[in-house]
């Protein structure tokens, strides 16, 4: 019997157990499988268990171990991927109901990866429908539900890898896979209290993946420590030959290092207007410059270049979602959405213009020189993941949580990697984050500077009361 | 032209989190510190802008009127008068004639090699 101590140890924990032949992939297995069966559907957490080909990897896995072919640190290890990856026998529903019984013929590149590497999939994590695609107004935004916060069931996850929030910090899985285009990784991991990482743009090849931008989705993992998202990255990243805009194998390619660096971290000075800023978050998030002081960083005050990044963002997602989701609109099927932003969204966006859309990109390209001169004199840019803690599940997120998001704006537009771990909580109990952005390619600038944090705190080892 | 994103760009960011209503949503104006529940204030806009707008509102109403109920089409004008300052914003901003887009085409040859025509002679037939 695997007590629940287990389910919320780290893939580099659970991997030495494994590697040792002291735990074993098949009983591991089945107790995630039992815990998401239960507890899962309390919160909303899964689309689809995917139990006979859990069992069928973490048997092989179990086997190949004892035989002393040992593949590396995911193998015999269990996780959930967003419903957005392809994953062939099961449905993909990409959160939605006009896609509710879609299959496809192959795995996605990620699932492969992983699979490759002897990872076990769990099951499809539920998502915000098309991943927000067509924009949305509740956390409700979903083929299942909204999903609940481990931390205060009334709360949402935060979107729109909600489902993948809500199994890492109820102990689910060890880690899951999420997609960000923008916020949707960084949000779920600060809502849920967990460590969430956002590669490099093109770094995970997105063949097999819902589509919603062409030039901003992203890939990446969301685990319990910033450790594990370095270790899970080092398996995902590889060129991908059926993503044209996967970076050619040598920029892809991503060693994971463990080293200690001597970082100068930037604090954002106006990621967040101080209107929008909780005093809770606030508070963590001094708290947290302050661990990293003592810690050995340098701390430096920084702002973000003044411009109209978030609008050229914006428009990009915009207009390349109109036009990824062209016929569900054209057809009237976006009626079948369940969040009555989503049922129009995608009309507003086809009336944006070619020479708006082509003009945001040529934006794109000042935004990308005068950010990257900002790495010139930090490591990486720091602030809170997000101004405030998880809110209510019937929340109205066009009028009542409406702020600027320049670190996230900028940050995806530009393909920079990010971080965000657990800084905290409020005094509700509900967990706040803070995030690391770095350099384009730099993305172990950000796993150092979570995991120099992370040697000093305890706030990743925090358990929700599930 | 300094265009300052704290007075066009404030966005309704969990609105757009991975989302394509980013366009939209930003013309959500100063939202922060508003009393849960209450719709944002309406933009003021230019004529220019006004017109812009409605002509938007007027090509999905004429292409895709009949979907839509009455509510949705107060949404649709709402969402798209509100994102106008966006634009505007988005178009303000200095760019020289030389700045190009971020995003590049790449020409595109295929890399397998296609098997050489095959001639095939009946026999007896003259080559």
């Amino acid at each position: 019997m695997i007590g629940e101590e287990v389910l919320y140890l780290t893939v580099s924990e659970l991997a030495s157990r494994i590697k040792a032949r002291k735990l074993s992939p098949v009983e591991l297995t089945e107790a995630y499988l039992d815990r998401s069966a239960k507890v899962g559907a309390r919160l909303n957490a899964y689309v689809t268990l995917t139990r006979d080909r859990a069992l069928a990897e973490a048997r092989a896995a179990e086997q190949e171990i004892a035989a002393g072919k040992y593949r590396g640190p995911l193998h015999g290890i269990p996780y959930a991927a967003k419903d957005l990856l392809a994953v062939r026998g099961y449905p993909t529903t990409w959160g939605a109901k006009p896609y509710a019984t879609q299959t496809f013929d192959e795995d996605a590149n990620v699932i492969r990866r992983l699979h490759d590497a002897g990872a076990v999939l769990l099951g499809k994590a539920a998502m915000i429908e098309l991943a927000g695609g067509m924009g949305y107004r509740y956390g409700t935004a979903s083929l299942t539900g909204g999903a609940k916060n481990p931390w205060n069931e009334t709360c949402w996850t935060c979107g729109s890898s909600s489902g993948s929030g809500a199994i890492v910090a109820a102990g689910l899985a060890a880690f899951a896979i999420g997609t960000e285009t923008w916020g949707s990784i960084i949000c779920p991991s600060a809502y849920c209290g967990i460590s969430g990482l956002r590669p490099t743009f093109g770094r995970v090849g997105r063949s097999g993946a819902m589509a919603l931008s062409y030039s901003m989705d992203k890939i990446g993992p969301m685990a319990r420590s910033a450790d594990d998202c370095g270790l899970i990255l080092a398996t995902l990243a590889a060129h991908d030959e059926k993503d044209r805009h996967s970076l050619p194998a040598s920029d892809a390619a991503f060693g994971y290092s463990r080293e200690p660096r001597k970082l100068r971290i930037g604090r954002v000075t106006n990621a967040w207007t101080a209107d929008v800023l909780k005093p809770d978050v606030a508070r963590t998030t001094d708290a947290a410059f302050d661990v990293l002081r003592r810690a050995g960083a340098t701390i430096v005050d920084v702002q973000l270049p003044d411009g109209p990044w978030e609008m050229a963002a914006g428009v990009t997602i915009s207009v390349e979602g109109a036009s990824a989701f062209d016929t569900l609109i054209d057809s009237g099927r976006v009626a079948e959405l369940s969040d009555p932003g989503s049922r129009i969204g995608g009309y507003v966006s086809q009336t944006i213009s070619g020479a708006d859309y082509t003009r945001a990109q040529r934006l794109r390209t000042i935004i990308q020189q005068k950010i990257d001169a900002l790495f010139d004199s930090v490591d990486v840019l720091a602030a809170a993941s997000l101004p405030i803690a998880a809110t209510p599940m019937e929340t109205n997120l066009e009028t009542d949580l409406a702020f600027s998001d320049p670190l996230g704006g900028i940050g995806n537009f530009t393909g920079l990697p990010a971080i965000s771990v657990p800084s905290g909580f409020t005094e509700r109990k509900l967990p706040t984050g803070i995030q690391f952005v770095g350099r384009v390619f730099d993305d172990n600038a950000v796993l150092a500077a979570a995991n120099l944090f992370q040697s000093k705190t305890e706030w990743h080892r925090q358990k929700p009361p599930v | 032209m300094n265009v300052s994103r704290r007075d066009f760009t404030i966005t309704a960011a969990l609105a757009l989190l991975s989302s394509g209503a980013a366009g939209v949503a930003s013309a959500e104006n100063p939202p922060a510190a508003k009393p849960a529940g209450e719709a944002p204030a309406a933009p003021t806009l230019s004529p220019a802008l006004q017109a812009e707008a409605e002509a938007r509102i007027q090509w999905i109403l004429a292409k895709y009127g009949s979907r839509f109920s009455d509510e949705q089409k107060a949404d649709l004008r709402r969402i798209i008068t509100g994102s106008m300052g966006g634009f505007e914003a988005l178009r303000a901003y200095p760019l020289d004639n030389s700045v190009e887009p971020a995003t590049i085409f790449r020409p595109y040859r295929s890399t397998k090699r296609r098997p050489s025509k095959i001639v095939t002679h009946e026999r007896g037939e003259k080559s």
